[in-house]
C-alpha cells in the first residue's frame, strides 16, 4: 500500500522515483529517546506489564505476557541499544508485532509516540558512516544489530528499527550470556 | 496438462488409502485360503481400480501400467478363474509395495523399474488360467459405438465376456475437464469419484486438438473419453451424471465385433460427434439401440444398486479433510475463549439474574467447545497399527517361523503428535517380539506350545491414560541371560545383580547398547535397543515396563498421556514465581518440618542428599538452579551446599537456643522438595510452596529461548498470569546430578557405605596413631599387610621416601601430609600399613598400634568435614578418624598440607 503512495510535492513525472516512497512509521519513547518501527509490522499496542521473568533468559528478554491467551516474549531494547539503567514508568506499554514479521514477540516502551510519515530518501543508514565517533564501537555493534537507519524530524531525530533482525540479537545474546 | 497440486495431493491421499485398505484385505484373503470371499476380492478389485483410473488420468505411467496388470489378475481371481494362493499374494503384495513407493514419489514414479514385476504378473496370469481364457485376453477387441462408429477404444475379449456374462452396459462419455472446472468447479477426481459409485471405468484417455502444448491449456477444450461399464441405461445415467456426451458401445453380439490380435496403433484424436449426427455405418447391426427406448435386463436390480451407491456416497460425506493449522488455531481460540470466560466468572454481577445466566451458559459452552475441539485432534491408534499384521507376515517369513497377531482396542483415539512419535518404537517392540521373544515352530514344539506364536497388542484406557500391551507368548526374558551379559558389559557387578530383583534386572535391558541376542540378524539386535523405545515412549511423558514368566511370555506395557496440548502438573513456587512440573516426572511430595528441616538434609561431597526409604536422593534447589544460568560446575555445586550447610547450622543453632518457632520463621522452619524421576534416576527438587495441582494448556516456549534448557514450555494460568514449565531432565542436567547418575558409581558407593552404616555394622578395625594427637582407625578388611621397619631405612628420592619391602621399593606416605594433623613421632622403629588394594601400591607410615578391636561403628560426617576422611566415630572413649585409603593412593603425590615439611622437620 504505501510503495503506490507518492509524495505530490516532488514526484515531478511519470517516473517512479523510489526515493519519494513514503513510509509510515509508529514511534515510541525508550529513555527520552525516539524511537520507530515501521508500522505495518505492528499488530497492537497494549498496556499488559504483569510480566513473568525468564531465569536464565538474557537481560534483554523482559519476561513472558499473556495476551488474550497467548504467550507474548517482550523484550527490553534498552540492553540492545546500549542504554544503560534507567528509570523506566510505572505505566509502560507494549508494542506487539504481527507474527508474520515475528514469533509471539513485542517490545516493551516507556511511552508512544505520533505517526510519522517519512520519505525514504530521509532515511539515513547511520552504520555506512564509519567516522561517525560519537557512539562508541560497542553500541554501534549492538544497534547495527537491530537498526534500520536515522531520521530528522522537525525537533528530534528518530531511530528505525527493525523488528525482523531482533531475534537474531537475542539469539546471539542467549548464546553470548556465558 | 498443468498439474494442479491439490488434484495431485487428492490422488496420493487416496491412492494410499485404497492401497492400505487392499493390503489389508489380501492378508484377510490369504486366511481365507482356498475358499476366498467374494467381497475382499471385489474390495482389493476396486482399491486397484480406481488407482489405475487416476494414475491414468494424471498420466502417471508406470503406476498405471502396474495397477493394470494387477487388475487384470485380480479380475481373474474375481471371475474365479485363478484360486489366490501365497504366491499370488506374494507377488500382489509386493506391487502393493512398489505402488505405494510410487504413489509416495510420484514426480519420480517413471524412474521406477517395474518391468521384472509385471512380468511377475503376466506369467502369473497365463500359467493359471485356461488356454482359452488366455486366448481371450490376448484378443483384443476394437469397440464401436451402437451407431458402428469406431470408438479408438479396445478392450480384451475377456474383459467383454465379463461384462457381457455380468449384464453390464458399456458406454463412451466425453467430459470437458477444463469446461467442467470452469461451470461446475468440478476436479478430475470428483469426476471419477462419482462415476466409481456407479459402475466401472473400464479405460480411459484424455484429448486435445491442440498440437502446440506451448500455449495454456486453460481454454482449449481438454476431452477426456471414458469407457464405463454400468449396470444402468443410458436414460438412468445421464441425468445422475449430468452429462450430455455419453453414447452406448455396442457390446451385442462377438461377431460384429473387428478383433484384433496386435496392438492397435496410435490413432489421432478424434472430434467428437454428438450420437444424433454420427450415421450408423453398418446396417446388419442386431440391435440398434436408442439412448430412450434401451430396456434393463433386470430393472429391479439396478435400482437397489443405485440406492446403496447413494448410501456409500453418503457415508462418504460424513468425513471431511481439515488442515491440521485449522485445527491449531481453533485449540488456540478455544483457549483464548476459556481465559475471556474466567475472566467473565470472576467480574460479574451475580445480583443481576440474567447476567448471571448468560454467564453460565457461556461458561458450559465454553467447556464443551473445548472439549470437543480437544477431540478433532483425536485418532483412533488403528491408524498407525494398520501396517503391522503385514509387517509381521513378512518378519516371520524371513525368520522362518509362523506368528500370528491379534489386535484389540484400535478404535482407542490418541492425540496425534502422539501417534505420530508412537509408530518407531512400537515397531521395535514388535520386531523384538519377534526377532527375539517367539521361537522357530520346532523350538515350540519343544516346549510344549502349539507351533504357531501369538502376538497380541492391546489399547485400552485406564485412569486416564492409555495404555498399550504388547505380549508374546514366547521364550520370556531369561533373567540369567541378563546378569551373563550386564556381567560381561561391565554394567554391574556381580554383588549388584545378586540384589536385584527382577524388575530391576529388566531396567538393564533397556540400557543403551543392551542385547541378549546371541547372534546379531538384519531383523534386529544392534544393541540399539529397548533404550531407545523408553527414550522415546518417556518423550511423549509416557512410561514403559517389561514383565515376563521366562518361558512363557514377555509383557511391554508403555502407558501414555491422551494428549501432549493438556497436561496435569503440580503448580509450586519459588520466590514470587510460580512453576509448573509435569505431573508424569513427579513420584512423591516430601516435607520437612523443624528440627528434621535442619538435620535431615546432608552433605556428601559436593551435593546434597536426603536419606528417603534407604535410598539416597540428590537435593537440587530450584532457586539456585534459577539464580545461576550457567549449567554447575563442581565448584559452584559445593559453594552452594556449603552455604546451605552453614545456613542450615545457623538456623538449628537458633532453633535450639530459644523457642525456635520465634525465632525462625515458618518459612525457614520448613523444607519442601517433589521427587521427580528421569527414566530411574530420582531427584529432590527442593521448592518454596506446593500450591496444588492443576491441568495445564502447554505452550511451546518461544523459538528464541530454546536454548534455555530447563524448561519446557509455558502456560498461562487461571489469573492470566504466565508460568513456566519445568523441563525436569533439563534442570538435572543443569545441576549436574544427570552427570553423576551417568558416572552412575559414584553415589551408588556413598549410598552403599551409608547403608552400612545405617545397620550400624560391627567391624573389626585396626586402631593406630601416627601423631602424638590423633587417633586413626582403619577397617582391618583394609588392610592387606603392616610391616615394622627402621627409620634408617627409608630413602629419599627428591622429596619423596620410599622404603624396600620384599624386594619392591615402596613410596610412604605421612598422614601429616594430607590432612590437618599432628606430624609423626620420630621413633627408632615405625610401622608401614600396606593397604589391600589401591591403584599405587604405597605404605602408610604410623608411630603406634594401639589395638585391633571388634566394635559397631558408625561414622560420623558432620563432626569432621575434611577431604580424604570418611568420618569419625568415638572409639575407646576417643575421637578417630577414618582415612581414605582410595582417596589417598589417588593423591599420594600431592601433599595438600605442611608442604614439603617431611622427614628433615621430623628429625629435628
Amino acid at each position: 500500500m504505501n510503495k503506490t503512495e507518492m509524495t505530490q510535492l516532488k514526484g515531478k513525472t511519470s517516473k517512479v522515483d523510489q526515493n519519494f516512497e513514503i513510509r509510515r512509521y509508529c514511534s515510541f519513547y525508550l529513555a527520552d529517546r525516539l524511537f520507530g518501527v515501521d508500522i505495518n509490522s505492528v499488530k497492537e499496542i497494549n498496556d499488559e506489564v504483569q510480566f513473568t521473568y525468564i531465569s536464565h533468559a538474557p537481560k534483554v528478554v523482559r519476561g513472558y505476557v499473556n495476551i488474550r491467551g497467548q504467550i507474548f516474549l517482550v523484550l527490553d531494547l534498552c540492553y540492545l541499544m546500549g542504554i544503560e539503567k534507567r528509570n523506566a514508568p510505572e505505566n509502560g506499554k507494549l508494542i506487539l508485532f504481527k507474527t508474520d514479521v515475528l514469533e509471539n514477540c513485542g517490545i516493551f516502551i516507556d511511552g508512544v509516540g505520533d505517526i510519522v510519515d517519512v520519505r525514504v530518501d530521509k532515511i539515513e543508514d547511520r552504520r555506512k558512516n564509519r567516522a561517525d565517533k560519537k557512539l562508541d564501537i560497542d553500541r554501534r555493534k549492538d544497534f547495527s544489530q537491530i537498526g534500520a537507519g536515522v531520521c530528522k524530524l522537525e525537533h528530534q531525530l528518530m531511530v528505525i528499527i527493525d523488528p525482523r533482525k531482533l531475534p537474531n540479537a537475542v539469539e546471539e545474546s542467549v548464546s553470548n550470556r556465558f | 496438462m498443468e498439474m494442479d497440486k491439490e488434484i495431485l495431493d487428492g490422488f496420493i491421499i487416496e491412492s494410499r488409502e485404497h492401497l492400505n485398505v487392499v493390503e489389508d484385505e489380501l492378508l484377510q484373503l490369504e486366511k481365507q485360503r482356498g475358499s476366498p470371499e467374494g467381497d475382499s476380492i471385489n474390495k482389493i478389485f476396486r482399491g486397484i481400480h480406481t488407482i489405475k483410473g487416476s494414475a491414468g488420468f494424471l498420466g502417471f505411467e508406470n503406476i498405471n501400467s502396474l495397477s493394470h496388470v494387477m487388475e487384470t489378475l485380480l479380475s481373474m481371481m474375481r471371475a474365479g478363474e485363478i484360486i489366490p494362493n501365497a504366491t499370488i499374494i506374494d507377488i500382489l503384495l509386493e506391487s502393493v509395495d512398489i505402488l505405494r513407493s510410487m504413489v509416495d514419489n510420484v514426480d519420480n514414479q517413471h524412474k521406477m523399474d517395474i518391468s521384472i514385476l509385471v512380468k511377475k504378473l503376466d506369467d502369473l496370469i497365463n500359467g493359471q488360467v485356461s488356454n482359452e481364457v488366455r486366448d481371450d485376453l490376448h484378443t483384443m477387441i476394437a469397440l464401436t459405438d451402437i451407431n458402428g462408429k469406431s470408438t479408438n477404444f479396445r478392450i480384451s475379449e475377456f474383459q467383454l465376456k465379463q461384462i457381457i456374462n455380468s449384464n453390464q452396459n458399456l458406454f463412451l462419455i466425453e467430459y470437458d475437464l477444463n469446461e467442467l472446472r470452469r461451470t461446475r468447479n468440478k476436479s478430475p477426481l470428483t469426476v471419477i469419484r462419482e462415476l466409481l459409485v456407479l459402475g466401472n471405468i473400464v479405460d480411459g484417455r484424455l484429448e486435445t486438438p491442440i498440437d502446440d502444448f506451448s500455449h495454456s491449456l486453460k481454454d482449449v477444450p481438454l476431452s477426456y473419453f471414458v469407457l464405463f461399464e454400468s449396470e444402468l441405461n443410458i436414460g438412468q445415467l445421464k441425468p445422475v451424471l449430468d452429462i450430455e456426451r455419453i453414447i452406448q458401445i455396442d457390446i451385442g453380439s462377438k461377431g460384429n465385433i473387428e478383433k484384433t490380435v496386435e496392438p492397435m496403433k496410435k490413432i489421432e484424436a478424434p472430434v467428437w460427434e454428438p450420437p444424433i449426427e454420427s450415421q450408423p455405418k453398418t446396417d446388419d447391426l442386431p440391435e440398434i439401440k436408442e439412448t430412450n427406448s434401451q430396456v434393463l435386463p433386470v430393472e429391479g436390480k439396478s435400482e437397489t444398486e443405485t440406492n446403496e451407491s447413494q448410501q456409500t456416497a453418503q457415508e462418504k460425506s460424513n468425513t471431511v479433510r481439515i488442515n491440521i493449522d485449522l485445527l491449531d488455531r481453533l485449540m488456540n481460540l478455544a483457549g483464548e475463549l476459556v481465559l475471556v470466560r474466567n475472566q467473565q466468572l470472576n467480574n460479574i454481577d451475580r445480583s443481576n439474574p440474567l447476567l448471571k445466566s448468560i454467564t453460565q451458559r457461556l461458561d458450559i459452552v465454553t467447556s464443551q467447545l473445548q472439549e470437543l475441539i480437544m477431540l478433532t485432534r483425536m485418532q483412533p491408534i488403528g491408524t498407525i497399527l494398520g501396517k503391522y499384521p503385514r509387517f509381521v507376515r513378512e518378519l516371520s517369513k524371513k525368520l522362518g517361523k509362523s506368528i500370528e497377531l491379534r489386535i484389540t482396542g484400535s478404535e482407542v483415539e490418541l492425540d496425534r503428535t502422539i501417534l505420530e512419535n508412537l509408530s518407531d518404537p512400537l515397531t521395535h517392540i514388535i520386531r523384538n517380539s519377534c526377532d527375539h521373544g517367539i521361537e522357530t515352530p520346532e523350538e515350540r514344539k519343544k516346549a510344549g506350545k502349539s507351533p504357531t506364536g501369538n502376538i497380541e497388542i492391546g489399547i485400552f484406557h485406564e485412569a486416564g491414560q492409555i495404555n498399550i500391551e504388547i505380549s508374546d507368548d514366547g521364550r520370556g526374558i531369561d533373567s540369567d541371560k541378563i546378569k551373563k551379559k550386564a556381567l560381561e558389559k561391565g554394567l554391574r557387578t556381580e554383588d549388584e545383580l545378586a540384589r536385584m530383583t527382577r524388575k530391576e534386572l529388566y531396567s538393564i535391558l533397556m540400557q543403551p547398547g543392551f542385547s541378549t541376542a546371541e547372534k546379531i540378524s538384519d531383523v534386529s539386535g544392534r544393541g540399539v535397543g529397548l533404550d531407545v523405545v523408553r527414550s522415546n515412549i518417556e518423550k511423549l511423558n509416557g512410561s514403559m515396563e517389561l514383565k515376563s514368566t521366562p518361558g512363557k511370555n514377555a509383557i511391554i506395557t508403555c502407558k501414555l498421556p491422551l494428549t501432549l496440548a493438556i497436561i496435569p502438573c503440580l503448580i509450586v513456587q519459588v520466590g514470587n514465581d510460580r512453576f509448573a512440573i509435569p505431573q508424569v516426572n513427579l513420584e512423591e511430595l516430601v516435607a520437612l518440618y523443624d528440627e528434621d528441616a535442619f538435620t535431615r538434609i546432608e552433605c556428601a561431597e559436593e551435593r546434597e542428599i536426603f536419606r528417603l526409604r534407604d535410598h539416597l536422593l540428590p537435593l537440587v534447589r530450584l532457586e539456585e538452579i534459577l539464580a545461576n544460568p550457567i549449567p554447575f560446575t563442581m565448584k559452584t555445586r559445593a559453594e552452594i551446599t556449603e552455604r546451605h550447610r552453614k545456613k542450615r547450622d545457623k538456623l538449628l543453632e537458633q532453633f535450639h537456643q530459644k523457642d525456635g518457632s520465634k525465632i525462625v520463621t515458618v518459612g525457614e522452619r520448613t523444607i519442601s522438595f517433589a521427587v521427580l524421576k528421569i527414566g530411574r534416576e530420582r531427584f529432590g527438587l527442593i521448592i518454596d510452596k506446593v500450591l496444588g495441582t492443576e491441568e495445564i494448556v502447554v505452550k511451546p516456549m518461544h523459538s528464541v529461548l530454546r536454548p534455555l534448557t530447563c524448561y519446557a514450555g509455558a502456560t498461562v494460568m487461571g489469573d492470566g498470569r504466565v508460568a513456566l514449565i519445568l523441563d525436569v531432565e533439563g534442570i538435572a542436567e543443569h545441576s549436574g546430578i544427570l552427570s553423576d547418575f551417568d558416572k552412575d558409581s559414584e553415589l551408588r558407593n556413598i549410598e552403599k557405605q551409608l547403608q552400612d552404616e545405617k545397620q550400624i555394622l560391627v567391624k573389626k578395625i585396626l586402631i593406630f596413631k601416627s601423631g602424638k594427637m590423633e587417633q586413626f582407625a582403619l577397617d582391618i578388611r583394609e588392610v592387606y599387610r603392616i610391616e615394622e621397619i627402621r627409620r634408617d631405612d627409608i630413602e629419599m628420592v627428591g622429596e619423596k621416601e620410599f622404603i624396600t619391602i620384599t624386594g619392591l621399593s615402596t613410596p610412604i606416605i605421612r598422614l601429616h601430609n594430607h590432612y590437618r594433623v599432628s606430624p609423626n613421632i620420630e621413633k627408632e622403629n615405625l610401622f608401614l600399613i600396606i593397604p589391600r588394594k589401591s591403584k599405587h601400591s604405597y605404605g602408610l607410615l604410623i608411630s603406634e598400634l594401639v589395638d585391633i578391636i571388634e566394635v559397631p561403628v558408625q561414622l560420623d560426617k558432620k563432626s569432621l568435614v575434611e577431604q580424604g576422611i570418611l568420618g569419625s566415630s568415638i572409639i575407646l572413649g576417643k575421637m578417630t578418624l577414618f582415612p581414605d585409603l582410595e582417596w589417598l593412593s589417588e593423591n599420594m603425590d600431592s601433599a595438600s598440607y605442611h608442604g614439603n615439611t617431611s622427614i628433615n622437620s621430623g628429625r629435628t
